[in-house]
């Protein structure tokens, strides 16, 4: 008889149940907080502190370094089913002994290796396309990407900006990256009336709130670096090859409106 | 002149040279003072609206230039407007866009003052003034002035990741007409150069980790395509010789756009020809990453490209007697000439054929389109196509739809694909 075990919303969470279901021999299937309740019996797991780190060793060492990475990636993109996917994915590499991203006639290999090419395309695409503006001395940045991509971006932002106090907030799931000089990056959630101050409460902007589109305040001057940014990007594309297609193909637009740069603008450009 | 003019002057100026990757170089950031690193497969920033990507902050230092190269917008004959950056202000605006995260470092040009040492003289003191006073660790490509001196080629060699010398003009005969300022010798010698001392650094580097770093992303190249009357086959077999002679990381093509009237140069209202530009790079990557030779591609007899087709669906229409292909038996090498296998779904044939025989609903999960595949494959007993097509209404399935227009431009960021050039 089937059961289903429901978790918490961590990954953690999510490891401790699939490695009941792979104890399981293929009966129950796997719940994410929030999903419809089916009639049949469902079972609350209790998330095991420090599990994924032991699991994520065992995976490593008996199926090839990239398993744990790939499960992690894949359980990001919060594709429907991807639980149960991941599930099936690792029973077929334990089955087989090695890493069986490379099975992809098999469908839960290919949702999973999907999902997780999903969650690590999105995220190299935010290292490109994260935009900071200034304001006072801090780099802040504003993003809503498809997926989760703030746990997968902060060392890269961390590392090559060691010596600037940035934040990089995903409006649309109200968390951020937060990163002082020279400190650790953590994600923090960031409540909507916090919106225009740091976590300490001081006011990162001007104050005042005429700005509808962006959380974090205008600056009383603009930035004389994103007026150039925007000139020098008008004045890279090359007319006879116009091409908003291909453009659109790789920066969507839902992208645009955070960028400073303004795609689509060049065919305005004032000569000279 | 305020920097926004110049930028915009000297962005306009810079834009035909299509070399765009930030790709090739790993160096982690510092974890004492200095801002910045480089990630091996590069990063895209954004894209033009021409949809080509930009990853660095391309500008030549100045577009004052003493040579009268007929193709170019910047010759000194032409009426354009003229900037020169001070190397300050160009390092500061450098540091200043990459802090805000809108590139990935810079890719520096100059047109030629006085002479080739002169203007190398005014980059190397940019670029010292960005790796040594703002400390800056990001990714930095170079244009090499034909005829600079090997000790100006060395200090830039130095302070940059990537370096490159272009040919722009395929044949001799063509430079000498166009260009009367540059010599061959003047292009050659900086590429020889810089492939000896690359390959002097490689040892360094291997018995001292340590040692400092001579162009580790390589150098590169760029040609003016559909300028002069040379043909594909002059082209391919002039990138193959770049390739082997000078270790070269890639070759660009570039579409020739009409800029100046000249009775040796197409007129100016001639479209540039990106279809073209596409199917040389199409070939380019059959030879770098598919196992190709030049001449399996084109060859004196057929001295062009076909703009129809893709170059290796045109190989596989002249040797249709290798085809079909069981895509359960055959090797890796055979699996790279089927049209629409790529690298990467030849990689995933080998590694499913694991799990047991592959069946003709199980390739499309694999990558392999089988829009071109279900022509030139069997799997399990079975031909992968519903029949097996006439030559010519095979030549008709195979074509690009796309016409000349809206047709995307290559992109150039696949440069470090999961590497299988080198014998794999």
């Amino acid at each position: 008889m089937n059961v289903f075990l429901r978790y918490d919303d961590t990954f953690e969470g999510f490891l401790t149940a699939a490695a009941a279901c792979l104890r399981s021999d293929g009966a129950a299937s796997v719940l994410r907080p929030g999903a419809q309740i089916p009639l049949l019996p469902v079972q609350v797991v209790e998330t095991e502190e420090g599990f994924a780190d032991r699991l994520g060793s065992y995976l490593s060492t008996r199926l090839g370094p990239e398993v744990p990475g790939t499960v992690y990636q894949a359980w990001l993109s919060l594709v429907p089913g991807i639980e149960d996917a991941i599930v099936a994915f690792l029973r077929l590499g334990l089955a087989k002994r090695r890493d069986p991203s490379g099975f992809l006639q098999e469908p839960s290999v290919g949702a999973v290796v999907k999902a997780s090419r999903k969650v690590t395309a999105e995220a190299h695409f935010f290292l490109g396309v994260v935009r900071f503006r200034l304001r006072g001395s801090v780099y802040l940045s504003e993003i809503e990407p498809a997926v989760d991509v703030l746990p997968l971006i902060g060392d890269h932002f961390a590392q090559r900006f060691h010596d600037q106090s940035f934040a990089i907030h995903d409006l649309r799931r109200g968390r951020a990256i937060v990163h002082p000089a020279e400190g650790r990056w953590e994600i923090v959630d960031v409540a909507p009336e916090e919106a225009g101050n740091d976590r300490d409460g001081e006011t990162v902007g001007d104050g005042t709130d005429d700005c509808a589109s962006t959380v974090w305040n205008p600056p009383a001057r603009p930035d004389p670096y994103e007026a150039m940014w925007k000139r020098y990007f008008q004045a890279m594309a090359i007319e006879e090859r116009f091409n908003p297609t291909c453009q659109r193909s790789f920066l969507p637009k839902k992208y645009w409106r955070h960028l400073v740069e303004e795609p689509g603008s060049s065919d305005r450009r004032v000569p000279g | 002149m305020d920097v926004i003019e110049k930028l915009a002057v000297l962005g306009d100026a810079a834009r035909f040279d299509v070399a765009c990757t930030s790709s090739g170089s790993e160096r982690s950031a510092s974890s004492g003072a200095g801002v910045g690193s480089t990630v091996a497969g590069g990063i895209c920033h954004t894209w033009t609206d021409d949809g080509r990507c930009i990853s660095l902050l391309k500008v030549l230092l100045t577009n004052h230039c003493d040579y009268d190269c007929a193709y170019c917008r910047n010759r000194s004959s032409n009426d354009v407007p003229r900037a020169a950056f001070r190397p300050e202000e160009l390092a500061m605006l450098t540091i200043e866009f990459y802090r805000r995260n809108y590139i990935e470092g810079l890719f520096l040009s100059s047109g030629v003052v006085r002479d080739a040492d002169h203007t190398m003289g005014l980059m190397i003191e940019t670029l010292r003034l960005l790796r040594e006073v703002h400390l800056f660790r990001g990714y930095v490509h170079v244009k090499v002035i034909p005829g600079a001196s090997p000790e100006a080629v060395e200090r830039i060699g130095r302070l940059a990741d990537r370096v490159s010398v272009n040919v722009e003009l395929p044949s001799t005969r063509s430079l000498l007409s166009l260009a009367p300022q540059k010599k061959p010798a003047d292009i050659e010698a900086p590429m020889a150069y810089i492939a000896d001392r690359r390959s002097a650094n490689r040892e360094e580097l291997v018995r001292y980790r340590g040692a400092p770093t001579f162009a580790p992303a390589g150098q590169s190249t760029q040609l003016i395509v559909g300028a002069t009357p040379d043909r594909d086959v002059q082209i391919l077999r002039l990138s193959k010789n770049l390739y082997s002679r000078f270790d070269m990381k890639r070759v660009f093509f570039s579409a020739y756009i009409p800029t100046n009237a000249h009775p040796l140069l197409p007129a100016l209202t001639s479209a540039p020809p990106l279809l073209r530009e596409h199917r040389l790079y199409q070939a380019d990557w059959l030879m770098r990453f598919y196992r190709f030779d030049v001449e399996e591609i084109v060859d004196s007899g057929s001295p062009d490209l076909d703009l129809d087709l893709d170059p290796k669906s045109a190989w596989a229409m002249r040797h249709l007697d290798r085809f079909p292909v069981d895509v359960n038996r055959a090797d890796y090498e055979t699996l790279l000439r089927v049209p629409g296998i790529g690298v990467l779904s030849a990689q995933r044939v080998v590694a499913a054929r694991r799990l047991g025989r592959l069946r003709t609903e199980d390739l499309r999960p694999l990558g392999i389109v089988m829009k071109r595949a279900r022509f030139f494959l069997t799997a399990a007993g079975r031909y992968a196509a519903e029949r097996i097509p006439q030559a010519a209404e095979l030549r008709v399935l195979l074509a690009d739809k796309c016409g000349q227009k809206g047709y995307a431009p290559f992109q150039l960021r696949i440069e470090d694909l999961p590497v299988v050039a080198e014998g794999a």
